[in-house]
């Protein structure tokens, strides 16, 4: 097999950039990778197997299995101390592992890192920059250091500043940049050279509200573009928002993976949150016998607490139910199904 | 628009041990030259030389050697040595923050996860710190050609002890460089440099005095006319410059037969502790060599 794999057929993209050229008269086409199609267009652009990865004593990974497919948003999840930067500094190929299998775009990347890192971006937890050095220089040096020529990064330079909203910022001391400029900048720097797979280890940490939106329409915008993102977070909410897909890791195992409806339980306890209009007290013992209702309490808020037991089509007659009593409902809210997916799935342990 | 990273370029790159090389070295000379510490280092170095030039024209004047062209090797000698003094001190101060200071600064892994060799961020590093001292010890050039103009010495002495200081520079970085890679701080760095250091210009010398006050005592006395052994002053940074700075002084000890040159047997010395440095360091940079670190989790 090839040790430079093709690329995965993309549309034309701003970010990701184009796909290999399909015109025999296309210039670009002498240089452009090139293997079966079959196998590029099929298989997922990473794929884990039994990654294993240990510290002395303490077994930070044991046998993780993980696929991320093109075009997807990966969520990696656990708690800390769970393997999540583990995984990925080792899928990034700048930690050793143990045992297992990690491909990229059919690339072992444990056997030849270097192929792998032409077609992965990584972008560590905590990562700094050159402060003696303006944006523009920045992604420059990166540039050549992934071998992109002068006309190259001229070329893709002002791209990535666009598209990372920084395009004023070219000529600025990278040290004067906000936290949050700094954190597209190195997102930029990571796809200087048009990965097809984006490692992000808790790329959000740090930033405010606003610079967490720009941050997952950029993301979104990339994957729209087929690049497959794998990401690292505890704030599942921000996960909830964006992730097609999820793996849920503890005790650097795999307990849950797949799209994020799936590996959500079918049944099970929830608690569920009600706001009435008006005083709740005359409604409790209504709502309390209800089939799968499993208790009810008020808040100090004034909010109903119900623990209700069933799945979604039971909360469906459950809600429909309340309405056609005439019970005054003004909202209810469940919780996301990342999070009933997170809290089935661990128990809150660490390696 | 092509491709930019395409497979007959991967082809050829991959192959590359050096890879990146020349990106971060240009960096590293840009970041040297950025900022105070630059222009600090120029000021003061230059200085000191101007300080040693002025303290021999004084002396010589006082002394009534005024017009004496052994004036002209004094002064020359005076800054050589100087000057490989300051290149050893200064040393450190670029080169110990190489690879520490990338750990230090959260740069180290944004490093190491792009095509960059293991040997291309090594090489790159010593290159941007030796090219910093070359373009600071030629800024001297001007002061040391003074002693041209007093006579006594020849421009082939001059650029020889250049070419001397040049290895000098090359040895101290790749020290520096390999200490930077194996601790995680830029201080730790520097202080095993500067022991290093210390140990090959004074700790030679001391031995060298053992070694011959032993030999002295246990040989006869038609032995001890014979050639004494020199083996330690090899490892002496000044040795070679001696030899290039004072061409006939080994002559005028008495040491000509015993010795071969100390500048083919101290720079061979330093070359390969060089080589052996910078082996180590880039053995050490490999993210993915096996490492005994306590354990990183999240």
């Amino acid at each position: 097999m090839s040790e430079i794999p093709d690329r995965t057929p993309m549309p034309s993209a701003d970010l990701a950039g184009p796909g290999p050229p399909t015109s025999p008269a296309d210039p670009a086409g002498t240089v452009a990778p090139n293997v079966p199609p079959s196998s590029a267009a099929s298989a997922p652009v990473l794929q884990v197997r039994g990654l294993v990865k240990r510290y002395g004593r303490v077994t930070a990974l044991q046998g993780a299995d993980l696929d991320v497919e093109a075009g997807a948003i990966h969520g990696l999840v656990g708690t800390n101390g769970a393997g999540k930067t583990t995984l990925l500094r080792i899928v990034g190929t700048v930690l050793r592992a143990d045992a297992g299998a990690v491909s990229v775009m059919g690339v072992d990347a444990l056997a030849k890192p270097s192929a792998a890192r032409l077609l992965l971006g990584f972008m560590p937890d905590f990562f700094g920059v050159y402060e003696d050095l303006t944006v523009y220089e920045y992604l420059d040096f990166f540039g050549a250091a992934y071998g992109l020529e002068g006309p190259a990064r001229a070329t893709r330079i002002p791209e990535l500043l666009a598209h990372t909203h920084l395009e004023g910022k070219a000529a600025s001391d990278v040290q004067r940049l906000s936290r949050g400029m700094q954190q597209r900048l190195c997102l930029a720097r990571a796809l200087i050279h048009r990965p097809r797979l984006l490692l992000l280890d808790e790329p959000a940490s740090g930033l405010d509200p606003r610079g967490r939106a720009e941050l997952r329409d950029i993301l979104k915008a990339l994957a729209a573009d087929g690049v497959a993102i794998l990401i690292s977070s505890h704030i599942l909410s921000e996960l909830a928002d964006m992730c097609t897909a999820v793996t849920i890791i503890e005790q650097g195992s795999v307990v849950a993976s797949g799209p994020v409806d799936t590996i959500a339980p079918a049944a099970r306890v929830r608690s569920l949150s009600a706001r009435l209009a008006g005083d709740p007290t005359p409604w409790l013992e209504f709502v309390a016998t209800r089939p799968g209702v499993d208790g009810v309490a008020v808040s100090a808020t004034g909010t109903v607490e119900i623990r209700f037991a069933g799945d979604l089509a039971a909360q469906a007659r459950f809600v429909a139910e309340l309405v056609e009593a005439g019970v005054p409902l003004a909202a209810l809210e469940a919780p996301r199904a990342l999070e009933e997916a997170y809290f089935e799935s661990t128990q809150g342990l660490v390696t | 628009m092509s491709d930019p990273v395409g497979r007959r370029e991967v082809g050829r790159e991959m192959s590359n041990p050096f890879r990146g090389f020349a990106p971060l070295f240009l960096r590293e000379l840009k970041g040297q030259m950025r900022g105070r510490r630059a222009p600090v280092t120029f000021t003061v170095y230059l200085a000191l030389m101007v300080v040693v030039l002025a303290g021999v024209l004084l002396v010589a004047d006082s002394s009534g050697a005024k017009g004496d062209p052994t004036v002209g090797q004094v002064l020359f000698i005076a800054m050589a040595f100087t000057q490989t003094a300051l290149i050893l001190l200064l040393g450190p101060v670029f080169a110990a923050g190489a690879i520490a200071g990338e750990r230090e600064r959260q740069t180290f892994e944004t490093l190491v996860s792009t095509r960059m060799t293991s040997g291309g961020i090594v090489f790159g590093k010593v290159a941007g710190a030796v090219g910093f001292l070359v373009v600071l010890t030629a800024s001297s050039l001007p002061l040391m050609a003074l002693a041209y103009v007093f006579g006594g010495v020849g421009p082939s002495t001059i650029f020889a002890v250049y070419g001397w200081d040049l290895l000098l520079m090359i040895w101290v970085v790749s020290l520096a460089v390999a200490a930077s890679s194996l601790v995680g701080r830029t201080l730790w760095a520097a202080v095993i440099t500067y022991v290093l250091v210390f140990l090959a210009v004074f700790m030679t010398g001391f031995l060298e005095v053992v070694q011959m006050s032993l030999r002295s005592a246990a040989l006869d006395g038609a032995a001890q006319n014979s050639a004494p052994s020199v083996f330690f002053l090899y490892a002496n940074p000044f040795s070679g410059l001696w030899e290039l700075a004072l061409p006939g002084a080994r002559e005028e000890l008495g040491l000509e037969t015993a010795l071969r040159s100390f500048t083919a047997y101290g720079g061979a010395w330093h070359a390969a502790v060089s080589a052996g440095a910078l082996g180590l360091a880039v053995w050490a940079v490999s993210p993915l060599r096996r490492r005994w670190a306590r354990p990183r989790l999240a």
